[in-house]
C-alpha cells in the first residue's frame, strides 16, 4: 500500500464498498416493514373488522328473531331480512380475505361458520314457519333452546379465527415496532460509518495523496532553486513520486552538469581568446613600433649626417653611419625573430628521435660567427639513455635562444663564463637543462620574462625583447613546460618535455 | 628666449643624440639630464636633495622629454610613478613633460595628457626646429 492510485483506489473502494452494503441492507429491512404492513392494512385489519361485523349481525338476527317473537313489531322482520343480506356480504367478503390468509386451521373454520350459518339461516326459518303455524311457544322455544346456542357456537368460531389474527396483528405491531428500532440505530450505526469513512478518506486523501503532493511542490521548487541533493528528508513520502522526481533530478542535475561543462569551455574558449586577441594587439602595436622607430631614428641620422657633410664634421658623420649601421641589423634581427615567431605559431613539425648532442654542436657552430670575441665555455653533460621524441625544429630554436642569450648576458666581472647544457630524468619526465653563470635576471622582472618585447639589459644588448615570448611558444607547441631559477650568480632553464 | 634645464628620458641613444642637437641649435639648455628608462628618471629625480646640491639652479629639470616605450620602465609606469611622488611634495610642481615618442595613437596622447603636468605630445621624425621651440615655450610658459 504504497503507491499512490492504491491508496485512492483503497480509499474510494472501501467507502464505495460500505455506502452499497448500507444502502442495501437498509432497503431490506424497508421492503420486510412494508410487507408486514402492507398484510396487516389488506388482510388482517379488513379481515377483523368484517369477522367483528359478521358477529354483530348473527347476533343482531338473532336478538331481531327473538324481539319478534317477543314484541311482534314488524320492524324486527325487516330487520331480521336486512340482516341476512349484511351476514352474507360479510360473510363472501370474509371468504376473500381467506383466499390471503395463510393459516388452513382458519380456512376450514370459516368454511365451518359457512355451513353454521346455513344451518342457522335454515334453524330460524323453522322457527318462523313455527311460528307462522301459531306454536308461538314452540318458536320461543326452539329460538331459546338451539338458535341462541347455534349463534354462540358461530360468534365461537369466529373467534375462533380473529382472536388469533388479532394477536398476529399486535405481534406484527411489536416486530414493525422492533424493526423500526433496528432501522433506527442501523441507520445511526451507518451515518456514524459514513462519519468515520469520510474522515478516514480525508485522512488517506491527505496524508497519501495532499502531503504527498505538497511535499514535490516544495521539492520541485527546490530543485528548480538549483538544489540537487536529493537527502532522505527531502523525500515527497510517495514512492512513484520520490522515482519520478529523482529521475528529473537526474536528468536536472545532467543537464545543468552538461551545461556548466559546456559553459566552462566556452568561458576557457573567451578566455584563451582574449588572452590570445591582446597579444596579437600588443604584438602588433610593438611591432609597428619597433620597425617604425628605428626607421625613424635612421630617417634622422642621415639627415645630421648631410648636415655634418656640410659642415664639414666628417668624424661626426662618420659616427653617425656607424651608428645607422646598428639600426638596420637590429632591425634585421627584429625581423627575423618576427618571422620566427610566426613559424613558431605556424610551423607544422614532426616529431622524431633527436640527437640533442649534434644540435647543440650546429647551434655552436652558428653562434661562433655571430658571438665571434666571447670566451664562454660550453659544457655538455648528456644521458644518453634518454631519448627525446620532439620537433626538432622546435628544440633547436629552444636551444638556440637559450645558449645565446647566456652568451650575450655573461658576466664580464666573474673569472670565467660558462654554460652548460644537461639531460636529466626527473619524475617521469625527460628535461633539458641549460645553465649559466652570468648575470642574473632581477626578481622583480621574473614574472615578465615570457612576455613580449621584454628587455631587461638594455645596456647589454639590444635584443628584439621576443626571444624568451618565442622559446615559450616553442615549449608550448611541445606540450613541455619551462622554468627558471636565476640569481646573480647565474640562471637555469629547466625544460620538461613529454616522454 | 628663456633658458632652462632640460631631461631626456629615452632608451634610445640615437634619439637622445638627435634632439640634443636641435635643443643644441635653439640655445635654450642651461643643462641637459638623460636616462635610458622611466627608472634611472625617477631615481635621478627622487634624489632630490644630493642632485639639487650637485646642479645648483638646474634641478629639477624644467622640461623633460619622455619616451613610452622602452625596457625596465615604460613611460606611463614613470608617469604613474611619479604622479604619487609629485601629489606628495611641492619640489617638482615647477617640471613639465613633453612626451617624445614614434606613437601616433591617439590612445597614448590623451592618456598621457590626462596627466596635468604632461603639457606636449611630439612624435619623433615629425619634429622640426621650430616646433621644437614652440614646445620648448609653451612648457616654460605655463610655469
Amino acid at each position: 500500500m504504497d503507491s499512490l492510485e492504491k491508496k485512492i483506489a483503497f480509499s474510494f473502494g472501501t467507502v464505495s464498498i460500505a455506502f452499497l452494503v448500507m444502502t442495501i441492507v437498509t432497503l431490506i429491512q424497508v421492503n420486510n416493514v412494508m410487507e408486514s404492513s402492507r398484510r396487516i392494512q389488506n388482510i388482517l385489519e379488513p379481515s377483523l373488522e368484517t369477522n367483528l361485523r359478521l358477529m354483530i349481525a348473527i347476533n343482531t338476527s338473532h336478538a331481531s328473531l327473538q324481539s319478534w317473537l317477543l314484541f311482534r313489531d314488524e320492524k324486527f322482520i325487516r330487520q331480521k331480512q336486512a340482516i341476512w343480506s349484511v351476514i352474507e356480504e360479510r360473510y363472501s367478503q370474509l371468504i376473500n380475505y381467506s383466499k390471503h390468509w395463510d393459516k388452513a386451521e382458519q380456512i376450514e373454520k370459516l368454511n365451518k361458520v359457512g355451513q353454521d350459518l346455513a344451518l342457522f339461516r335454515q334453524h330460524q326459518k323453522a322457527i318462523a314457519e313455527a311460528d307462522h303455524s301459531n306454536s308461538r311457544a314452540l318458536a320461543i322455544q326452539l329460538l331459546m333452546e338451539k338458535n341462541s346456542s347455534m349463534g354462540d357456537q358461530l360468534i365461537s368460531t369466529l373467534r375462533q379465527i380473529s382472536d388469533p389474527q388479532y394477536w398476529e396483528m399486535k405481534r406484527t405491531f411489536n416486530e414493525e415496532e422492533k424493526q423500526g428500532h433496528i432501522l433506527k440505530s442501523t441507520a445511526i450505526v451507518f451515518l456514524v460509518f459514513s462519519i468515520i469513512g469520510s474522515a478516514s478518506l480525508g485522512v488517506l486523501l491527505v496524508s497519501g495523496v495532499i502531503i504527498p503532493l505538497n511535499r514535490t511542490v516544495k521539492l520541485a521548487d527546490a530543485i528548480s532553486n538549483g538544489n540537487y541533493s536529493l537527502s532522505d528528508e527531502l523525500f515527497s513520502g510517495e514512492k512513484k513520486l520520490d522515482v519520478a522526481l529523482r529521475a528529473m533530478t537526474t536528468q536536472l542535475y545532467e543537464r545543468k552538469q552538461e551545461n556548466e561543462f559546456q559553459r566552462e569551455s566556452l568561458e576557457k574558449y573567451i578566455r584563451e581568446l582574449k588572452i590570445s586577441n591582446e597579444e596579437l594587439s600588443q604584438f602588433s602595436y610593438r611591432t609597428s613600433h619597433d620597425l617604425r622607430a628605428p626607421l625613424i631614428t635612421v630617417r634622422g641620422l642621415a639627415e645630421v649626417i648631410r648636415e655634418d657633410i656640410k659642415d664639414g664634421d666628417y668624424l661626426e658623420a662618420e659616427k653617425n653611419a656607424k651608428n645607422i649601421i646598428g639600426h638596420v641589423k637590429r632591425l634585421e634581427t627584429l625581423v627575423v625573430d618576427i618571422l620566427n615567431l610566426a613559424k613558431a605559431d605556424l610551423e607544422i613539425t614532426e616529431n622524431e628521435e633527436i640527437n640533442i648532442e649534434e644540435i647543440i654542436s650546429e647551434i655552436q657552430g652558428r653562434l661562433k660567427s655571430t658571438y665571434i670575441d666571447n670566451d664562454v665555455i660550453i659544457q655538455t653533460d648528456l644521458d644518453h639513455s634518454i631519448s627525446f621524441h620532439v620537433s626538432k625544429v622546435r628544440i633547436t630554436q629552444v636551444l638556440e635562444n637559450l645558449i645565446s642569450n647566456a652568451i650575450k648576458y655573461s658576466d664580464e666581472n666573474k673569472p670565467f663564463r660558462s654554460i652548460k647544457i644537461s639531460t636529466i630524468q626527473r619524475d617521469d619526465k625527460n628535461c633539458c637543462v641549460v645553465e649559466d653563470n652570468g648575470i642574473g635576471i632581477p626578481d622583480a622582472f621574473n614574472k615578465r620574462v615570457f612576455s613580449m618585447f621584454q628587455r631587461f639589459h638594455p645596456k647589454i644588448s639590444y635584443g628584439s625583447g621576443l626571444g624568451m615570448y618565442i622559446i615559450k611558444k616553442h615549449v608550448d607547441k611541445m606540450e613541455g613546460q619551462i622554468s627558471f631559477t636565476s640569481s646573480t650568480s647565474g640562471t637555469k632553464f629547466i625544460i620538461e618535455l613529454p616522454t | 628666449m628663456k633658458k632652462c634645464s632640460i631631461m631626456l628620458v629615452d632608451d634610445s641613444e640615437s634619439d637622445r643624440y638627435l634632439l640634443k642637437r636641435m635643443i643644441g641649435k635653439l640655445e635654450v639648455a642651461t643643462e641637459i639630464f638623460e636616462a635610458d628608462n622611466g627608472q634611472i628618471a625617477l631615481e635621478f629625480l627622487i634624489d632630490y636633495e644630493e642632485n639639487f646640491r650637485k646642479y645648483p639652479g638646474n634641478f629639477p629639470p624644467i622640461v623633460i622629454f619622455l619616451d613610452i616605450n622602452m625596457p625596465i620602465m615604460g613611460g606611463f609606469e614613470f608617469l604613474e610613478e611619479f604622479s604619487k611622488i609629485r601629489e606628495n611634495s611641492n619640489d617638482y610642481s615647477s617640471s613639465v613633460f613633453t612626451m617624445f615618442t614614434s606613437s601616433e595613437r591617439d590612445e597614448d596622447k590623451e592618456k598621457a595628457l590626462s596627466y596635468d603636468f604632461v603639457k606636449g605630445f611630439v612624435v619623433k621624425g615629425s619634429m622640426s626646429i621650430k616646433s621644437l621651440q614652440e614646445v620648448i615655450e609653451k612648457c616654460i610658459a605655463s610655469n
